[in-house]
């Protein structure tokens, strides 16, 4: 028996297609075209403090300019905006896309729904709530493609953020919010291409706060000013290194040295 | 060091390929190669020594400067290369000049004064461990006509010997030799990759997994998404072992797998191979090395890391029908702009900023 919000047939392939066969939106060859995800955890990365803010990230209490109180009665917000369009080097632009993300009872509580392009769903999404120390009510959630608006990133407070995309989430997300805009699907793998060394970018970001920022904040320093300390301390050093970044066969050459720049000041 | 040397029999077979490759001229690229061969392989062969053969471009055969110098005390170069030429007869029978100066057991000049007419060439090497009486390894290049049964590196418990194929035979013939000697030099090349990355793998696997991760990050340089890819796990999980949390045996074998590969690739392989292994391996396909790492092909990346396979010979072992599997966009390609930003622009029909 499903349960409220499930979609006849969850368990079943085929009860699942004949759902979505039925619904006005599902065509075949274009979710063929989009990328999908077998296991709905695989969409998620653990959202620690010390993550950077990225695409992706869902954050409470962040009202989207322009949606209605329906489209926002969660408090739940996703940033939608393209890792490459939300930073200067490493410090967050002053503003950045961000849709609402909302209870939707005709997708999958626990699986990555085809079709309903104008939404992301976010199966499971409870989960990596509960992991980053919030309590979520486990539903079918996904976050509107279609309903935007532009937010203050100063608002966006890490200790707010329940779930933060995985790699492979964020490529999704932006494949489909581009077929959204547009109605134009690219290739998955050429948007991880045009992303992958913004992620990689990300990535060494955390690895700098958790062992540069981290600390502090422990011995009792304030988390977000630590963190911009952090974000600019890093970015003094990855700055001269940036144009190698250009050639994919030379990053490794940047991250040693930026490996080098940390433990340098992790021993000052 | 002899040990050390001895448990490296793997470059053998790989020069094999090479030589065998190469040696069908006896023209003096073909040379120019066998000499170049030489350069590296006893440059890899001693760890710790270099030999360098400087080529004189305008009458390099009349005029070759062979420099042998051991860094370090442990080796020594016995027995500097003899090099004869001559035309129908032997090195002994004193066609050519060979001449060295210095002390052969630090450092010296051998200086080759061939005639012009002379048509071939040939130089031995021997490396004796100090320690023991023991010839280590022996090295001898040589034109294939004038040397059929030439030996490639010798190693003190896995002598070798390679066909060459002779001159003055149907070209046919050559080919077909020079094929099944390509063959079986890369079989054995194979082989004995699988066999280093055990053996890497192994010295790997006894480090702790934070370890391991801060090797790959901090001292190859690897990216943590790709660490992730190819061990399989999220970035959150390899974060998560650079903490020092534990692991799952599989994946603790797969990431000092990984590390052997990257390991292995730092030696033999390109410059950097931490950006290397995720640039596609041929514009016609997606597969990158790390994919080819992942479906349990570590042995190709390495082949084509050190160069001894082309692109596509390396996804024809792979898999025969890659590019139809793995096909590359065939519609957009993805650019960097002037600002460093990338890009995906359709292929062909928009011209580029």
């Amino acid at each position: 028996m499903s349960e409220v919000g499930e979609p006849p047939g969850d368990e079943d392939a085929q009860s699942g297609v004949e759902h979505l066969r039925a619904l006005v939106d599902w065509d075949a060859e274009l979710d063929a075209a989009l990328g999908t995800v077998d296991a709905p955890l695989d969409l998620y990365e653990e959202a620690s403090w010390y993550r950077p803010i990225s695409t992706g990230d869902i954050f409470f209490d962040v009202p989207v300019p322009g949606c209605t109180q329906e489209e926002h009665g969660s408090g739940l917000t996703m940033i939608l905006a393209h890792p490459s369009a939300m930073r200067e080097g490493a410090v967050l632009e002053e503003r950045a896309r961000a849709g609402p993300v909302v209870h939707d009872s005709r997708i999958s509580r626990k699986k990555y729904t085809p079709g309903f392009y104008d939404l992301f769903t976010l199966p499971g999404l409870s989960t990596p709530a509960k992991e980053a120390g919030h309590e979520l009510k486990d539903q079918p959630w996904a976050a509107l493609l279609g309903i935007t608006g532009t937010i203050e990133t100063a608002s966006l407070d890490v200790k707010r953020r329940i779930a933060c995309l995985s790699p492979t989430g964020v490529t999704l997300l932006i494949q489909k919010l581009v077929h959204c805009d547009t109605r134009h699907a690219v290739r998955l793998d050429t948007v991880g291409k045009v992303m992958a060394e913004k992620l990689e970018e990300i990535e060494q970001l955390q690895q700098w706060n958790e062992e540069l920022a981290a600390p502090r904040v422990d011995a009792g320093e304030s988390l977000q000013t630590v963190l911009l300390e952090a974000a600019d301390t890093f970015e003094a050093a990855l700055q001269p290194l940036r144009p190698l970044l250009v050639d994919p066969v030379r990053r490794g050459v940047v991250w040693r040295q930026i490996a080098q720049e940390r433990r340098a000041l992790r021993a000052q | 060091m002899a040990a050390e040397l001895a448990e490296q029999p793997h470059l053998t077979p790989l020069d094999q390929s090479m030589r065998v490759n190469t040696w069908q001229d006896r023209t003096s690229p073909g040379i120019r190669d066998a000499i170049s061969n030489l350069q590296r392989i006893v440059a890899q062969a001693t760890a710790g020594m270099s030999l360098s053969l400087t080529e004189r471009p305008a009458a390099w055969l009349d005029h070759l400067s062979v420099t042998a110098f051991p860094k370090g005390a442990e080796w020594t170069l016995k027995s500097i290369p003899t090099i004869g030429f001559g035309r129908g007869g032997t090195p002994d029978a004193g066609w050519g000049i060979a001449r060295f100066e210095g002390d052969s057991a630090l450092a010296g000049d051998l200086t080759l004064v061939r005639p012009a007419t002379t048509q071939w060439l040939d130089a031995n090497v021997t490396l004796t461990d100090p320690g023991t009486p023991d010839t280590v390894a022996r090295w001898n290049i040589g034109t294939p006509d004038f040397w059929p049964g030439a030996t490639q590196l010798i190693g003190a418990t896995n002598p070798v010997t390679i066909a060459v194929p002779f001159v003055n035979t149907s070209p046919l013939e050559n080919f077909g030799q020079a094929r099944s000697a390509a063959q079986d030099a890369r079989k054995g090349a194979v082989e004995d990759i699988r066999r280093r990355l055990d053996v890497a793998m192994a010295s790997h696997a006894q480090l702790p997994p934070h370890r391991i991760v801060e090797y790959l990050a901090d001292d190859i340089g690897m990216g943590q998404l790709i660490t992730a890819r190819a061990i399989g796990v999220s970035p959150t999980a390899v974060r998560k072992w650079r903490r020092g949390d534990a692991t799952k045996a599989e994946h603790r074998g797969r990431l000092a797998k990984f590390a052997a590969l990257a390991s292995l690739l730092t030696e033999l392989g390109p410059f950097d191979p931490a950006g290397w292994l995720d640039v596609p391996i041929s514009i016609e396909s997606t597969l990158t090395p790390v994919d080819l790492f992942v479906a349990g092909r570590a042995d190709l990346v390495v082949l084509h890391g050190a160069q001894h396979a082309s692109p596509q010979e390396t996804l024809d072992s792979f898999d025969a029908q890659w590019r139809e599997k793995y096909p590359s966009d065939p519609d957009y390609e993805v650019v960097t702009l002037k600002d460093g930003e990338r890009s995906a622009f359709t292929k062909r029909t928009e011209k580029r900023p």
